[in-house]
């Protein structure tokens, strides 16, 4: 990798950022006190990211590494992250990657999923890469980006991302954020079996979701041995559906499986096969 | 000697850690980092004496890769014991420190015959890579040990210095370890599990012992002991014990789609060294190797 190099200007818009307390310097909101340097500052910006001076992140942002250090490796991907997406509005790191996060599996994913609740075509349309990994979006309309709903700031370095029952219901609602049913239902049963799930909240949060989900998770807490906290947390007018629902949204739909006639929900993967993944619980 | 420091990596540790995944896609710098977290406590433990290849030897995707095995768990340890372990003995036992790095084990958690360390974390001293302040998590599973252990050279299969002195680890024997794998493969369906079978069947097949019948007379048996071990956890494993009727144990090895799909599963393993194997190559191998030691 190339050496960094400093000059002095760019050595004087650190120091000026550092005093600002400011991380990542985001060229929008940044820019009075940058054009003090120069009359462009957006070039100024990106020559300094040439020179290994800064971390070009995307969207005008730029992240400020240590010295000696410009590799992008060095530089924890959440706090990147956080850099490029928290301004837009709501997002939270989830999914594959939350699950992850939580070691609810023991794997490693070189890209990392989120989803907005802003509209970015940059973001949505192409698959952006931020920090050398590449990001897998999903924009949802849905209020699901609050406390409330499971999306926890974490700190050092400061990011959203899916708490871990929040992390599991996702499973539910948008699996093929997963990777596979074999990873997330591996998931569930390494919570289940260090136990991990907290099934009142793990309903509250499906609630939240709805459609379909809180009858899903009701069939998967069942499954794992939480039927009497599903039924009592979860309200009965969520099995009033006139449809049976499939349990994994990106599986094919198959009619000679096993249903869960209290839940409502077909088994598109047989049951015996999630019961393994979730049994397994290492 | 046991006061020596375990880690003799070179200044320029983070550059060569940073080069070797930009080689290895499925790899990320912080896996590397923990990994070599994960082989320090493994040395420490084999050096103190806690894996000492009677009572406690090393299995799982660590003793795989001794056996140079390329998959590569990025998160667990793994070891076995013959006899009940005492969390307060493993604990001190875990903990190590040198000036590269520090390893304190965290709160245990408790399954059936398993405990499991979660968090050990560590402080990598040498790295300023993000994962230089992180953890893992190490299991002793109290199931027993029903083969003599092997003792392999603890391979980290990194292409830059990393251990002052070579260590030789004790670590479950391979036939064991490919009973584990079966058992696992018919109750549980992931897809590591048949990639690993498939790994040892070529493993057995190189020095032609899956033709020799004693070692399949030893597979065999030890298979039985660990589906009757399993039967005792739950229930509902030995409801999944039980429906392993002769064909079902066949069919799940020879049509692994029918019984999950690995393909799928397969795309989420992560490989230290050389590309990930095709299904077609981990299927002929489970079939001319595996299924014969089993059922002929």
């Amino acid at each position: 990798m190339s050496p960094q190099r400093f000059s002095d200007t760019d050595t004087a818009v650190i120091q000026t950022a550092r005093r600002r307390r400011r991380e990542v310097i985001v060229l929008r909101e940044d820019l009075p006190w940058l054009s003090k340097y120069s009359d462009r500052p957006k070039d100024m910006l990106r020559r300094m990211a040439g020179r290994g001076a800064l971390i070009e992140v995307g969207a005008g942002r730029y992240a400020i590494p240590k010295i000696g250090q410009s590799d992008i490796a060095y530089q924890p991907w959440q706090r990147l992250i956080h850099a490029r997406l928290s301004s837009h509005g709501d997002y939270y790191v989830g999914f594959l990657t939350a699950l992850i996060e939580h070691r609810l599996v023991d794997l490693s994913e070189p890209s990392v999923t989120v989803a907005i609740g802003f509209a970015n075509s940059t973001l949505t349309d192409k698959r952006a890469q931020i920090g050398g990994r590449s990001l897998h979006v999903v924009r949802s309309e849905k209020a699901i980006f609050s406390p409330e709903s499971g999306i926890e700031i974490v700190s050092d370095p400061v990011y959203a991302r899916s708490d871990l029952q929040r992390t599991l219901v996702d499973a539910l609602w948008t699996p093929k954020l997963f990777g596979s049913t074999e990873t997330w239902a591996t998931g569930w049963g390494r919570a289940v079996s260090h136990g991990l799930i907290d099934a009142e909240t793990v309903c509250r949060y499906a609630m939240v979701l709805g459609g379909v989900v809180p009858r899903r998770v009701g069939a998967m807490l069942s499954m794992s041995g939480h039927d009497p906290e599903a039924r009592r947390y979860l309200p009965s007018r969520v099995r009033r559906a006139d449809r049976i629902a499939d349990l994994v949204d990106d599986e094919p739909s198959r009619s000679d499986v096993e249903i869960d006639s209290f839940w409502r929900v077909r088994f598109n993967v047989p049951r015996d096969r999630i019961e393994g993944w979730v049994l397994y619980g290492k | 000697m046991g006061s020596d420091p375990i880690l003799a990596v070179e200044v320029d540790i983070d550059d060569q850690i940073i080069e070797f995944c930009k080689a290895h896609p499925t790899l990320e710098p912080q896996d590397v980092v923990r990994d070599i977290a994960r082989i320090v406590c493994i040395a420490n433990l084999v050096r103190n004496g806690t894996l000492d290849g009677k009572t406690m030897v090393l299995c799982g995707g660590m003793a795989m890769r001794c056996l140079e095995s390329p998959r590569m768990s990025v998160y667990d340890g793994d070891a076995a014991s013959c006899v009940p372990v005492d969390p307060d003995s493993l604990r001190l036992a875990i903990s190590y420190d040198e000036p590269e790095i520090a390893i304190t084990a965290g709160p245990v958690q408790t399954g059936k015959d398993l405990i499991t360390f979660q968090p050990v974390i560590y402080t990598a001293r040498f790295s300023e890579l993000p994962a230089a302040q992180d953890e893992f998590s190490l299991s002793f599973a109290q199931r027993g040990i029903e083969l003599p252990s092997i003792t392999r050279r603890l391979r980290h299969r990194y292409p830059f210095p990393l251990l002052a002195e070579e260590i030789e680890a004790p670590i479950m024997n391979p036939e064991e370890i490919l009973a584990e794998k079966i058992v696992a493969w018919w109750l549980f369906g992931h897809a590591k599990h048949y990639n690993d079978i498939a790994f040892l069947g070529l493993l057995l097949a190189a020095t032609k012992q899956h033709q020799d019948p004693a070692v399949r007379r030893r597979v065999r048996g030890v298979i039985e002991k660990k589906l009757s071990i399993n039967a005792e956890i739950s229930d509902q494993h030995q409801r999944r014990v039980e429906a392993l009727i002769p064909v079902e144990r066949k069919l799940r090895l020879t049509d692994p789609d029918r019984h999950v799909d690995p393909k799928q599963g397969f795309d989420t393993l992560s490989f230290l060294l050389g590309a990930r194997p095709s299904m077609a190559t981990t299927k002929t191998s489970v079939d001319r190797y595996i299924v014969p030691l089993l059922f002929d």
